[in-house]
């Protein structure tokens, strides 16, 4: 089967044309001859071509197939072209069939007239000039295919979108089922942080009642003993709700506001100083600038950046950290440098992995999910991480969030 | 004279036994004079504070000085008690000390916001209860008692 090459063409279209763009053209007449005739000239269209040697047989095949046009002829015995034409248009689903009416020079003008009333499209006259027929019969063929085209788009396109449809009911369904393990999660590391860490915490508080209590009678094996169970089991508790931490870091879900990072700050320093028993020196810049952000994964990733820089000191050195922001394009840079120990340019990306531990892993107590966190709370407020270090110099980590945005002023326009 | 006239009077509310054993332990080791009644649940919490049920005599226990409340609790939970406090002229102005498990943010913005006076996380250590109850309850001649401490 070969194309058309009639014009008028559509545009270059993405696929080639399928075999069903293939189009029936339905030739009547009682004249073998002529049939064959307009068959042959016709067959250069590279359409289906049917025949039917009278009204009764065109009207039979009508019934079987679709037609792209109808080419009629007029001079018939028993029922004629125009009858033929009257039968056809009495069914509505032929209603719209172009029909050509085939006819003698000796037509009428009232004849064509009632050709027209009939719902003839056009006029072919005998003898047939090759081009002619094929020009007007290949333009309703070209109708008839980009008719077809139009319509298997639509189809395709109504499929599309049904399939669209049931695509956004599965995700809405999936989407329910997501809060539903949510919440479900929510509950669960609700009972592990409470319910989970009590025994660990009576463990640990027995173990030392035990080294208070009875410790002198016990000798410095067992009391070895008992610290070390302490120290597994504090060890556990910190384990537990640092990874509770990362989860809930890691399925919060985060909108983003202007946050005044000072009262955070302040907040955190004064948590991070009860908790430890070393003094440290905490300097934080007076106009600190705002950033956007959500409160619990900055309160998350500043508590774990401070609790570093107060941590990792060589022993005799008071920590002394500082705290300041400073802008860059539409971020602002927090910058977090304490006097520790350092870190070597070997491991800069890799401190902020999820339980990977570097240095004096016996001086240093750490669970190796503090920067996984402070990385992957900083990564979901759309921003980054990283640090500038070098052993013995101290290090200065920093976090990049987007700044917050001018308010528009009511007089904007008018500037400019 | 009075016994709690020369001891600070503590109600703890909480249900675990460890828990109030280690409590125990550590008020002991502040070296300050106390004494701690312990109320099981939220609901024994507030029967403690209104001299009801099986603390009716209210001879045998006193108002509290300070509280100290644990947040998961069965019954009535710390924060419903906290929230009956709030809405109870009087008990307001007793201090609460919320004592949990949870290092939770919103726990802790929740208890302050419901009048939590502070908020300590478990087990609290001698010093803390020591500073806690210095700062939060009328001062007191410190009697102290060190024969349990090592």
């Amino acid at each position: 089967m070969q194309e058309t090459t009639l014009a008028p063409v559509m545009p270059e279209r993405k696929k080639p044309a399928a075999p069903k763009e293939i189009v029936n053209i339905l030739l009547v007449d009682d004249q073998p001859g002529k049939l064959m005739a307009h068959e042959a000239i016709l067959s250069e269209l590279g359409q289906r071509i049917v025949h039917a040697r009278n009204g009764v047989e065109a009207l039979e095949q009508l019934l079987r197939y679709d037609f792209a046009v109808i080419l009629l002829d007029v001079n018939m015995p028993n029922m004629d072209g125009f009858e033929t034409a009257a039968l056809i248009r009495q069914r509505p689903r032929f209603e719209k069939t172009p029909i050509i009416f085939v006819t003698g020079y000796n037509t009428t003008d009232l004849d064509r007239l009632k050709g027209y009333e009939l719902g003839a499209v056009d006029y072919l006259f005998l003898p047939v000039v090759p081009q002619v027929l094929k020009a007007k019969v290949g333009a309703f063929v070209e109708l008839a295919r980009q008719t077809q085209i139009i319509k298997s788009q639509a189809a395709d396109l109504a499929a599309h979108n049904s399939r669209q449809a049931e695509q956004l009911e599965v995700i809405q369904e999936l989407n329910r089922e997501l809060k539903d393990a949510n919440s479900e999660l929510e509950a669960f590391s609700y009972t592990v942080s409470h319910d989970l860490r009590a025994p660990l915490r009576c463990i640990s508080g027995y173990a030392n009642v035990l080294l208070e209590d009875y410790g002198s009678r016990l000798d410095e094996e067992g009391r070895g003993h008992l610290m070390a169970l302490d120290r597994a089991a504090k060890r556990m508790d910190t384990l537990t709700r640092d990874l509770l931490t990362y989860g809930r870091v890691a399925r919060e879900s985060v909108t983003l506001d202007p946050v005044p990072l000072r009262p955070l700050l302040d907040a955190v320093v004064s948590l991070n100083l009860a908790g430890s028993s070393v003094p440290a020196k905490i300097v934080i810049q007076p106009d600190l600038l705002p950033v956007m952000g959500h409160r619990f994964l900055l309160e998350q990733s500043l508590s774990n950046l401070i609790n570093n820089a107060t941590k990792f000191v060589a022993p005799g050195v008071t920590p002394e950290v500082r705290i300041r922001t400073e802008a860059r394009g539409n971020q602002v840079r927090l910058w977090i440098e304490d006097n520790g120990i350092g870190i070597d340019a070997a491991y800069h990306r890799k401190i902020f992995n999820m339980l990977e531990r570097v240095g004096d892993l016996q001086r240093y107590e750490g669970t190796g999910i503090g920067l996984a966190i402070v990385q992957r709370a900083v990564q979901r407020m759309g921003g980054g991480c990283g640090v500038e270090s070098a052993p013995g110099q101290g290090s200065r980590f920093w976090v990049d969030l987007p700044s917050v945005p001018p308010r528009p002023t009511v007089n904007s326009r008018d500037i400019r | 004279m009075n016994l709690s006239e020369q001891q600070i009077i503590i109600l703890l509310v909480e249900d675990s036994h460890d828990d109030v054993f280690f409590f125990h332990r550590a008020v002991q080791r502040t070296g300050l004079r106390a004494l701690t009644f312990v109320a099981a649940d939220g609901v024994e919490a507030l029967d403690y504070l209104l001299n009801k049920g099986r603390f009716a005599d209210a001879a045998a226990y006193p108002r509290p000085d300070i509280i100290f409340l644990d947040l998961k609790l069965p019954h009535y939970n710390g924060f419903e008690v906290l929230e009956w406090m709030q809405q109870h002229l009087d008990f307001p102005r007793t201090p609460v000390v919320v004592l949990t498990s949870s290092n939770q943010a919103e726990d802790q913005a929740r208890a302050e916001a419901l009048g939590a006076t502070l908020y300590l996380m478990k087990p609290p250590s001698p010093e803390q209860l020591r500073q806690a109850l210095q700062k939060y309850t009328p001062a007191r001649p410190e009697t102290i008692s060190r024969k349990s401490e090592i």
